[in-house]
């Protein structure tokens, strides 16, 4: 009969803090990610990963970058000046005279482009155009998003009014865009007086 | 016969002062090793609080104005398409706020994702002044979400934003509720915790945030605090700024104009 060793329990128990630890540190290894700052207690390439998510808007500036020839910006910068206007009448993408004028004085300026023509990567990839960047909600309701009358609003920004007196005589459906040029809603509509301008090519 | 205590004392003369010379060693040396034990053990160079990371280049700040904001909710429309934020949850909304004789009315439809209508008839009649109010991640200096998160996927990044590890959170949504100013949710699709980024892929890409660039009015404003040039440096001369929650010692830095005690 073998003679059990008066000290078994403490190497038993040995052993299974050696297993313990062991699997403890394989574990651990696996767990915590390689690039984790023990400083700020983060993993350190969710930053490399949040940089590298696309970006859906362009701002501005992007549109700017293939339409110079429209940009706003520019055309606003150089009013005005004739040379400026003659150099870019054929490029510049908008059929009528009226609407070209409208965009150079241009009272929306403020205004993101996607807010209503919808997002740079539906329309570009790189210099390549996938799709058009067209509006697709031209009812009154996107007029009103912004100008409708609420109480809750600055009382100096422009509200709809029906006090206003070619307002009067509204139809329910008559659209904004009939008078108002989305670009240019204030000039275009006192240059309005025979109503053929947008309305009637939407 | 029991010895009494007098005779233990005079057998054993040594005994009370050699316990009161112990109790005292012990508790020196217990003080001095609470005190100095975690900085030695700590890992050299290493400060566990996260603030001691700082980007000292930029100090990047948020300032919304309320007597500029038109409660369009263009920005909350920019935040949806540029961060594919699901339909029933919001990283920023505005909320409506409408002073009344009787009370204050409050509401966000929808998170003003296509704006307001007009309150009903009744509130209007007892209304004494509106506003809108754009909310979002407050980018806390002192992020109470931060310190909830019990696995380290939400942090402070060097350059000040509050931001979420998404393959590291469980979505426990402790941080949910840590969060004073009810920012912070769980991605119905991905089942792990979400908020503003104050758009990090695009502000390491040279572009403003969305909401920013989508603000018709410059209700948003979003710059250096460092660049003497930035707009909302000269805010900060003006020194007319305010922050929500100020006594909840989270430090925001998103800033804001004209904001009424009813918000605060």
């Amino acid at each position: 009969m073998n003679k059990i060793s008066p000290r078994s329990h403490l190497y038993q128990l040995g052993i299974v803090l050696v297993v313990f630890f062991t699997g403890f540190v394989v574990i651990r290894s696996y767990a915590v990610p390689a690039s984790w700052n023990y400083n700020a207690w983060y993993r350190g390439d969710t930053l490399k990963d949040l940089k590298k998510l696309p970006l859906n808007y362009g701002g501005n500036e992007s549109c700017k970058s293939c339409h110079e020839e429209v940009s706003l910006v520019e055309v606003v910068e150089n009013q005005g000046e004739e040379e400026f206007v003659d150099e870019f009448e054929d490029e510049i993408e908008v059929e009528n005279d009226e609407h070209t004028e409208a965009v150079m004085e241009f009272e929306h300026k403020s205004l993101n482009c996607e807010s209503c023509h919808g997002p740079l990567i539906t329309h570009a990839k790189g210099d390549e155009k996938i799709g058009d960047a067209i509006v697709m909600d031209k009812s009154n309701s996107q007029c009103m998003i912004c100008h409708g009358q609420l109480i809750s609003r600055p009382v100096d920004f422009p509200q709809f009014s029906e006090d206003v007196e070619k307002h009067k005589d509204l139809e329910e459906q008559t659209l904004c865009m009939k008078c108002h040029d989305p670009h240019d809603p204030i000039e275009e509509a006192e240059l309005d007086e025979d109503e053929e301008l947008l309305g009637d090519e939407l | 016969m029991k010895p009494s205590v007098t005779e233990i004392n005079k057998l054993n003369p040594d005994s009370r002062r050699e316990f009161l010379k112990n109790l005292l060693s012990g508790a020196t040396t217990a003080t001095v090793l609470m005190v100095y034990g975690p900085r030695i053990l700590a890992r050299p160079g290493a400060d566990t609080r996260f603030w001691k990371e700082k980007s000292t280049e930029r100090e990047w700040a948020y300032v919304i104005d309320i007597n500029k904001c038109i409660g369009c909710g263009s920005c909350v429309r920019a935040c949806k398409q540029e961060n594919n934020v699901p339909a029933t949850v919001f990283r920023t909304w505005v909320e409506r706020y409408v002073i009344t004789d009787e009370g204050v009315y409050v509401d966000s439809p929808d998170g003003a994702l296509e704006g307001f209508e007009e309150v009903n008839a009744e509130i209007r009649d007892h209304a004494k002044t509106a506003f809108f109010v754009p909310k979002m991640c407050n980018h806390c200096a002192e992020p109470p979400c931060v310190q909830a998160c019990p696995v380290g996927a939400t942090f402070k990044s060097p350059e000040g934003f509050v931001l979420n590890d998404e393959t590291h959170c469980l979505g426990c949504g402790y941080c949910v509720q840590a969060c004073p100013y009810g920012a912070r949710f769980i991605n119905p699709e991905k089942h792990v915790s979400d908020k503003c980024t104050w758009c990090y892929h695009r502000v390491q890409n040279g572009k403003l945030p969305a909401c920013v660039e989508a603000c018709p009015n410059k209700a948003r404003l979003f710059g250096d605090l460092k660049d003497p040039e930035s707009e909302v440096a000269r805010i900060f001369l003006e020194d007319k700024w305010m922050i929500l929650k100020d006594m909840m010692h989270t430090e925001p830095y998103c800033f804001y104009i004209g904001l009424r005690r009813e918000v605060l």
